[in-house]
């Protein structure tokens, strides 16, 4: 299958006096965005940041915030030297990061104890390529899983926070391009910590660093542009009558933006925008993203997850290969390699639904598949390929 | 407590106005045609401890696919339980039946024992010569005596009116056949002879199941919270956040109040994982139990929890689960109280619903698969239980799991 390409779009990484980081949300740095209509109709939509929830944060351990990088066990620092020039790291940026660093190598690994200086000064060029080296290496996990930033302002990704200032300016150094070039990385969280002046303001930094976006979309219906074709888009295999629900709407008030939630089956409706619960992990683990994408049009959701011996099968089983134009819960998979890192599903225009990790800490969200390619996409390979369902899971709704 | 109500749902108008399902497509309005509901006659805001919410009405109609196999029975009788049938003859004439009817039912009625009781069958002759108050009479009756096969036969049309009948949703003859056998109990306007209809329209499934649907449509609201700049954020989150049990709204609401543009944000995304999960939403069979399905207190009593609970199905648990996991409340309704209507006669459980905001409400009217988990405003959910019996309200609390 041709795997769909995605656009590469740099940004640059702003911190705007305008946005205030205080405790008083600075009013009206977000904006709506409406994009081109299609068969799915008029939609509008607009970020909201999701804060993990305050409950979870005992879950949280709370990391030295001396930086350490850890390396596989190379057993000297020539050899280090030489990996990090085979990353592509001039020698004379390596002569930098090393400078008055302590290094400790044992039989299992290599550790890094960088200065500040070698951090704070680090090129943003040098920074990604060092940093998509540690992400190869699981004992790294703020580079085996950066901070994503899929916004170009700072003041704006953390707004309505009482987030410090002095940490917004650390991360607007350190904050460095994501390999599509859109969005960016953030991995240096333990160097952000220092910031803090209590345990409180750790915690509320770990928070705050841990913030998710999602979107909220709506539909805008009118008494002109509301046509069977848009019913029938949204309706899906879903167990629910969309049209009368949205001539209802019309019928009422004209021009009405509706909330896709509304529009969405009963089970991603029930999960858009929250965190897991402790308690859906009973069973032993949480959600990822296959059991989001398997389970989208799913009344009762079967636990099944991206890892599970049966997915391939299911896959092959209950779903087909198909091309674009896509259909409202298409599943979106994202390879790298040989590998399916993750898969979302599609919603409109280029909305998607989507889990972004298996852990507590990753909300269902709506996002732009953009921004879903760029959070994952780690080493710049990512090709794309759609799933369609072949058979309604339920009957569908005359 | 006695088992959560069956009783189906007896709307009566909305005051905000009509909605005239798929008019908007099936009949694009010429001049002549009745001008469609100003926007300002549908839209409801009010302010209070809740902020400023806004909403307007909507209809919901059930799916083909919940209109089951019993509803399209053409078998027109009426079931009297115990009686025998000179009483049911003396009850009839007793409660104002004329003289042609009783003698179309000694002449025509075929009395059968059924599993229920006594069922009378009666042929189109019998149904065409009963007025509306011969209908009105019986189904009061039914509804003081025999609530099973009231449930069965009665239904309320909701907006009290003809309008989801109206704008070619069906044919000119089926809506006429509809006004003629509708008849009204007090405010609320019903139909009792649904199989009689269903005879008339011969063999035409298509009108069959339109006037089905039509007759089951439900009318329920889209509530929106207003945030602008006059909005005070942390009442606003003190109150949705309902004391703990809903915290996770904070940061959607500070996101909407930081975005230009996007001055309110629809209840979908502030309501509990259940209620959103089910809201406008009709009964899935995965919900349903052998001998139950989901119904006000099903819906009402797990409102703040994550995933609902076959275990709401079991028979006489209501009782249970208020004392455990509910406290009593006097004073304002916040949002999420469980609110419990029981009767003033003999303490029997009506009807169940939660509290949302302003006169707004969760509830699902009766285990009917026909009728959807809704937002309504709670003066049109409180006028079907304003007839013949007198009620009171006890509101309960959720305690926050310690």
């Amino acid at each position: 299958m041709r795997p769909i390409s995605v656009l590469r779009i740099a940004l640059p990484l702003l911190l705007t006096a305008a946005g205030s980081l205080s405790a008083d949300p600075p009013l009206r740095v977000r904006e709506v965005i409406k994009p081109t209509p299609g068969p799915w109709g008029t939609l509008e939509y607009y970020r909201i940041p999701l804060d993990v929830p305050e409950r979870y944060l005992p879950f949280l351990t709370t990391p030295s915030q001396r930086t350490e990088w850890v390396f596989p066990p190379l057993g000297s620092e020539t050899n280090l030297r030489a990996l990090l020039s085979e990353a592509g790291i001039d020698p004379v940026e390596v002569d930098r990061l090393l400078k008055g660093s302590t290094i400790l190598s044992g039989s299992e690994i290599l550790r890094v104890f960088p200065t500040d200086e070698a951090i704070l000064e680090m090129p943003h060029e040098t920074r990604g390529r060092l940093y998509r080296l540690l992400s190869g290496y699981e004992e790294n996990p703020y580079h085996v899983r950066p901070i994503y930033i899929d916004s170009d302002n700072l003041s704006s990704w953390f707004a309505g926070s009482s987030f410090p200032r002095t940490a917004i300016e650390d991360i607007s150094k350190l904050a460095y391009a994501t390999p599509r070039e859109r969005g960016f990385f953030f991995s240096d969280t333990p160097f952000i910590l220092r910031r803090a002046s209590s345990t409180t303001e750790e915690r509320e930094i770990l928070r705050r660093l841990l913030r998710r976006q999602s979107l909220i979309v709506r539909l805008r219906v009118t008494r002109e542009n509301l046509t069977r074709e848009i019913g029938e888009y949204w309706t899906g295999y879903k167990n629910k009558a969309v049209m009368p629900l949205l001539e209802s709407v019309v019928a009422a008030k004209d021009g009405a933006a509706v909330d896709i939630a509304h529009l969405l089956p009963a089970t991603p409706r029930q999960l858009l925008n929250r965190f897991p619960d402790p308690g859906d992990g009973i069973s032993g683990r949480l959600p990822d993203w296959f059991w989001t994408c398997y389970n989208f049009f799913r009344f009762v959701p079967r636990n099944v997850y991206a890892d599970s011996p049966e997915r391939t099968a299911l896959l092959f089983r209950e779903f087909e290969p198909t091309l674009p134009p896509l259909q409202f819960g298409d599943m979106l998979l994202l390879n790298s390699g040989t590998d399916t890192i993750h898969g979302c599903v599609h919603i409109a225009d280029d909305i998607v639904y989507t889990k972004n990790g298996a852990d507590l800490f990753s909300p269902w969200a709506l996002m732009r598949l953009e921004d879903v390619v760029a959070y994952h996409d780690l080493h710049g390979d990512v090709s794309i390929s759609v799933y369609r369902r072949k058979e309604p899971v339920a009957p569908p709704i005359r | 407590m006695p088992s959560p109500c069956e009783r189906p749902f007896r709307p009566r108008r909305l005051t905000t106005g009509l909605i005239l399902l798929g008019s908007a497509l099936a009949a694009p309005s010429p001049a002549q045609e009745t001008p469609p509901p100003t926007e300002a006659a549908q839209i409801v805001r009010s302010t209070g401890p809740w902020g400023t919410i806004e909403s307007y009405p909507i209809t919901l109609e059930p799916p083909a696919s919940h209109l089951w196999e019993a509803l399209y029975d053409e078998r027109s009788y009426w079931n009297f339980g115990s009686m025998d049938q000179a009483s049911v003859r003396a009850l009839l004439a007793e409660l104002g039946f004329t003289d042609e009817t009783l003698s179309l039912v000694d002449r025509d009625g075929v009395w059968k024992p059924s599993n229920s009781g006594l069922d009378l069958e009666i042929n189109d002759a019998i149904i065409e010569s009963l007025r509306p108050e011969d209908r009105a009479a019986l189904t009061k009756w039914l509804r003081l005596n025999n609530e099973y096969h009231f449930s069965k036969v009665v239904i309320n049309l909701e907006g009290g009116d003809f309008s989801s009948f109206e704008n070619g949703k069906v044919s000119p003859a089926t809506l006429d056949l509809v006004k003629r056998m509708a008849f009204k109990r007090r405010n609320v306007l019903s139909l009792m002879d649904r199989a009689y209809i269903l005879r008339q329209l011969g063999g035409d499934a298509s009108e069959k199941e339109d006037f089905l649907r039509a007759a089951f449509a439900t009318q329920s609201l889209i509530v929106s919270l207003v945030l602008d700049e006059t909005t005070d954020l942390e009442a606003a989150v003190s109150y949705w956040s309902a004391g703990g049990l809903n915290r996770e709204i904070e940061s959607t609401l500070r996101g909407v109040l930081t975005t230009s543009g996007a001055d309110r944000v629809d209840l979908v995304q502030i309501l509990p994982p259940v209620p959103r999960r089910y809201l406008y939403g009709f009964t899935n069979l995965r919900d349903v139990g052998p001998n139950n399905t989901p119904d006000c207190f099903w819906a009402s009593v797990q409102f703040f929890h994550r995933k609902a609970s076959a275990r709401l199905l079991d028979a006489a648990i209501g009782q249970q689960h208020i004392a455990g996991d509910f406290e009593e409340v006097e004073g304002e309704p916040r949002f999420g109280d469980l609110v419990c209507m029981f009767n003033d006669t003999d303490g029997s459980f009506l009807h169940s619903y939660v509290y949302i905001a302003d006169d707004i409400v969760f509830t699902k009217n009766g285990a009917s698969f026909a009728r959807p988990f809704v937002l309504t405003r709670k003066s049109d959910m409180l006028s079907v239980y304003l007839d013949e019996s007198t009620f009171h309200q006890r509101a309960f609390r959720r305690k926050r799991a310690s």
